[in-house]
């Protein structure tokens, strides 16, 4: 099954992806901020990262980049999950390397059906 | 002879030098009478002596020396007994014979010659004495042929000098030198006659002419009288003229005029009125003398006709005793009234000069009447120059108070005048160091100071040339103490179809610049604040309505969901509190609370979100009222208190202190947490702040809870503070007013046998009873009315302790009018009044006066609380009773 990373740092919205993605058979690993997702991805590869945008010690735009430059993991399938949705904004995070983004607030049943496609694909 | 003996006796070589000397002398003597002698015996004896001399000065001299010097004084003796002396005293006689001869034949010259002299003088005597002679006839002889007729011809010529006419002249006849004489008189007569008869015709029209010429002179002298004196009035009026126009002070124009007009008109004394201003000037009167003018002048018929007839007027009168000085007799006195006009014919100005002793003529007066077109002139002309300068400064004030900067600049770029504020972009004192600064000195002051200079010259450039399209403006950041954004804007100055320059304006947008800011990011925090605990309600509501869930999960899900609804609804009430705020719309319920209750409910509640920290009370006051609206007090502590939870993650001591100084309860909370950068703690309080706005922030909010922190202790009277150490936590100090603690509750109990009355104006029946069955259970005395008019008579009579007053009433009053006719009423505007009504303008009520406002529905207990408590209060301040209570 696949492997995901979830980066966030509110606790209760945490749950709510884990919850949403776990009862579909996914496998998680959880990080409450982007200085931890980093460390995770220095040590493991997942078939798909969902970073928050706004997070203590690391931003998810700073993972993504590092994640792409410094790890060399250009494949590694990179979402953005963020209450940030300006069209400037979507654009940093495309140029950072992110793969696709979603706004918050979002629908669980969408999460999965865009995780699907990602991984499917 | 003696010097040789003096040498043979002493030996002495001076006598030998003698000896040299005399015969030397003796040689020349010999040659000169060689020269002169006549006779034989004179050769002889010139012979003898030349014989003698060889011989005595060749031989027995030089013998008789070597004989001396040898020691051979014997040869010597007999040199001189063998005849040596003997010979030498012949010689000497021979010599006393001859000058003996000379002497006889000397005096015998002398008496031939005294005898010749005698005879001589006789002879030239008797010449003369006949010379006389000859003269005296030949003069007599003279006088008989020529001074006869010339005296007859001087007399003639006398009587031509004494005017008389002489036909003939006599001796004409006679052919000598004085008939020459007379014939040429004669002639020289009738010429001169002639001449005369010629002289007197020219002279008599030489005296006409002259007569002319002096009536011609006498015009012209009056002509030049007239001249001098247009002469010396043009002086005068130039001289007074100059001397008046050299200032731009009023006061000194002023006195300038009339010193000049009292010497110019001779005048003793006089005053210039200004009637603008009621101001005067003078010379020779006394303060006193000024201000009577000043205050009878204006209402004297003196100004009226002054007005009337523009004429100047002359008032004659006798002298007053202090004019006379010492002079003791009464004389004439003038006084001269000039009025000053204005070129509109406005009496501006009343002149007044005294002659004392003497009075004005009428072309005197006509004279004083042009200066005072000068000083009238003058006059406005200042007048004139003072509007203008009020102007000017007024529009110096007025652009030095306009909060944007503007310069105004010429078609070079060049300034000609800039404001204060445009002064303190450009970091100079004041602005009139600007003026007539060139444009490069400016631009380049300027542009040390802006980042992005190109751009900002760009634009000036382009308003110095008219490039600027209309409604264009620039926007820089300006370097200094304070980092300042200016807006720039420029309008042409144009003056009948010419450009004269531009204005450049300065406008500081700093502020607004913030605020843009802060509304920017506090839109993005809104956002995501409110983004965040959506995402949990939807997302949760989503999973419980698309899956099939255990109940616990529903459970869990839903507590969630209540807690995130919850989150949201306080995030709301923020941005409400806010909003009320600014409005002005925010009511407080004001009542008196002890501070205590409230500060352990927060606590209590905090408690349950947090196990990493530790609450401790520390108490130190007893008086811990505080009047205000429990629920906003409730909202100050719980923000303040969950504040230090959320900035002191990692937990630690939570503490709460209070204490009171003479005028303040204070409560610090403080925590041992994150701590505030220095640089952030002056904007902690400002609405949508936040200390750390970044993307990787770790504590969310919306930078709205201090402020209305802020806003709430602020309307309680109160003040807050905050003290930090950045990584060692932080204090946040509320001070409210000390108030002594008047606290009641429920249980209060209250001194037996007091009575208080109470008045209730309400038309609602029902709701009256309520009211009077529970407060006559708390002992009160209840009046009850159902119109204003009636209650307010009784109020009058009854002087109740308290008041409860509806709004809407029956009869012409409503509850408003109440409150306000009694609040107007030294007797009843201390009786407290409670407002019970259903509606909510709470405020206006407060605003009043009112003690308390009740919105129906309420607990009639509500209301005796509220009143115990106002009464017990005023009873602090040694007024009023508490009833019984049963």
């Amino acid at each position: 099954m696949a492997r995901i990373l979830l980066a966030e740092d509110e606790e209760i919205l945490r749950m709510l992806v884990l919850d949403t993605l776990e009862d579909e058979g996914y496998e998680i690993d959880e990080a409450t901020d982007g200085q931890e997702a980093y460390e995770r991805l220095l040590m493991n590869d997942y078939d798909l990262v969902i970073l928050d945008y706004m997070m203590p010690r690391m931003t998810g735009l700073e993972v993504v980049e590092k994640t792409r430059n410094d790890l060399n993991k250009k494949n590694m399938k990179m979402m953005i999950l963020s209450a940030k949705n300006q069209q400037a904004d979507r654009e940093r995070m495309k140029e950072a390397g992110a793969d696709y983004f979603m706004s918050k607030p979002f629908s669980p049943q969408q999460l999965l059906e865009t995780i699907g496609e990602i991984l499917g694909a | 002879m003696f010097d040789s003996r003096g040498y043979f006796a002493f030996g002495t070589d001076t006598f030998l030098e003698n000896i040299e000397k005399k015969e030397l002398q003796i040689n020349k003597d010999l040659t000169t009478f060689n020269k002169v002698y006549r006779s034989d015996e004179d050769k002889a004896l010139s012979s003898e002596i030349q014989e003698f001399t060889n011989r005595y000065f060749n031989e027995s001299l030089p013998s008789a020396i070597q004989y001396k010097r040898e020691g051979q004084l014997e040869e010597l003796v007999e040199m001189s007994q063998s005849g040596g002396t003997q010979r030498v005293n012949d010689v000497l006689q021979s010599l006393n014979s001859f000058e003996s001869d000379v002497q006889e034949e000397i005096n015998f010259i002398y008496e031939e010659k005294d005898e010749k002299t005698s005879t001589s003088q006789w002879i030239y005597f008797s010449f003369l004495t006949f010379m006389v002679l000859v003269f005296i006839v030949l003069i007599r002889l003279m006088m008989k042929q020529f001074g006869g007729p010339l005296k007859e011809i001087a007399n003639v010529s006398t009587q031509i000098t004494n005017g008389l006419f002489v036909t003939d002249v006599p001796h004409t006849q006679r052919l000598d030198e004085i008939g020459l004489l007379s014939q040429a008189f004669e002639k020289m007569i009738r010429s001169t006659q002639d001449n005369e008869q010629e002289l007197i015709a020219q002279n008599e029209e030489l005296a006409a002419q002259q007569d002319e010429l002096n009536e011609q002179q006498e015009k012209l002298r009056e002509a030049l009288s007239t001249t001098e004196q247009n002469e010396k009035m043009l002086l005068r009026m130039n001289s007074f003229i100059h001397s008046i126009s050299n200032t731009l002070d009023k006061d000194q124009l002023l006195k300038s005029i009339i010193s000049n007009m009292v010497e110019i008109t001779y005048s003793s004394k006089g005053l210039i009125w200004l009637i603008d201003g009621n101001q005067t000037a003078s010379v020779g009167l006394s303060e006193t003398e000024q201000i009577q003018f000043k205050q009878h002048f204006p209402d004297s018929g003196m100004f009226e006709k002054l007005k009337e007839s523009s004429l100047s007027h002359q008032v004659m009168r006798d002298t007053s005793t202090s004019e006379r000085g010492y002079v003791e007799q009464k004389y004439k006195s003038g006084d001269l009234y000039i009025p000053i006009f204005s070129g509109k014919r406005e009496i501006m100005a009343v002149l007044v000069v005294t002659r004392i002793g003497s009075t004005y003529s009428c072309d005197e007066v006509t004279e004083y009447q042009g200066l005072a077109r000068q000083v009238a002139l003058s006059l406005e002309k200042i007048m004139l120059y003072e509007d203008s300068e009020k102007q000017r400064v007024t529009m110096k004030n007025v652009m030095n108070s306009i909060h944007e900067g503007i310069q105004l600049i010429d078609n070079k770029g060049n300034i000609i005048s800039a404001n204060q504020k445009f002064c303190e972009f450009m970091s100079c004192n004041l602005p009139d160091q600007l003026t007539n600064m060139r444009y490069e000195e400016w631009t380049r002051r300027l542009e040390g100071r802006v980042q992005e200079a190109r751009e900002l010259l760009a634009f000036i450039q382009g308003a110095v040339h008219e490039k600027n399209d209309v409604g264009i403006s620039h926007v820089f950041e300006l370097d200094g103490e304070v980092k300042r954004v200016i807006q720039i804007y420029s309008e042409s100055l144009i003056q009948n179809d010419t450009k004269l320059g531009t204005v450049i304006v300065y406008r500081d947008i700093t502020k607004e610049h913030e605020v843009d800011q802060m509304k920017s990011e506090f839109v993005t925090t809104v956002s995501h604040e409110l983004r965040t605990p959506l995402s949990s309600v939807l997302g949760f509501t989503e999973l419980m309505l698309t899956r099939e869930l255990k109940p616990e999960r529903q459970k869990k899900y839903l507590t969630t969901i209540h807690q995130e609804a919850f989150r949201l609804t306080s995030l709301i009430n923020d941005f409400l509190d806010v909003q009320k705020m600014e409005s002005g719309s925010q009511e407080f319920d004001k009542k008196y609370h002890s501070i205590l209750p409230i500060i352990q409910d927060v606590i209590d509640v905090q408690k349950v979100n947090s196990d990493k920290h530790v609450f401790v009370m520390d108490i130190q006051t007893e008086k811990l009222s505080v009047f205000g609206d429990r629920d906003k007090l409730s909202q100050v502590f719980m923000n303040l208190i969950s504040n230090a939870i959320k900035y002191s993650p990692e937990g630690g001591k939570v503490l709460v202190r209070l204490y009171h100084t003479n005028k303040h309860l204070i409560i610090n909370i403080k925590d041992e947490g994150l701590g505030i950068p220095q640089s952030a703690i002056g904007d902690l309080f400002t609405k949508f702040y936040r200390v750390d706005n970044s993307d990787r922030r770790k504590i969310g909010g919306t930078g709205l809870g201090l402020a209305i922190v802020k806003e709430i202790v602020k309307v309680h009277g109160g003040q807050i503070s905050v003290e930090s150490t950045l990584g060692q936590g932080s204090i946040f100090t509320v001070k409210f007013p000390v108030i002594e603690d008047v606290y009641v509750n429920a249980s209060i109990t209250m001194d037996k046998g007091q009575k208080a009355d109470i008045i209730i104006i309400e038309d609602d029946r029902h709701l009256a009873g309520l009211i009077t069955e529970e407060l006559i259970e708390r002992g009160f005395q209840i009046a009850q009315y159902n119109k204003g008019e009636e209650a307010l008579i009784m109020i009058e009579k009854l002087k109740p302790e308290a008041i409860i007053l509806d709004i809407l009433l029956e009869g012409e009053m409503d509850g408003w009018q109440v409150i306000q006719t009694l609040k107007a009423n030294e007797n009843t505007k201390d009786i407290p009044i409670f407002i019970s009504t259903a509606l909510d303008e709470k405020q206006r009520g407060l605003n009043l006066g009112a003690a308390g406002y009740l919105i129906k529905p309420y607990q009639p207990s509500q209301l005796t609380s509220s009143i115990l408590q106002v009464l017990l209060n005023k009873e602090k301040n040694g007024h009023i009773l508490v009833p019984e209570e049963k």
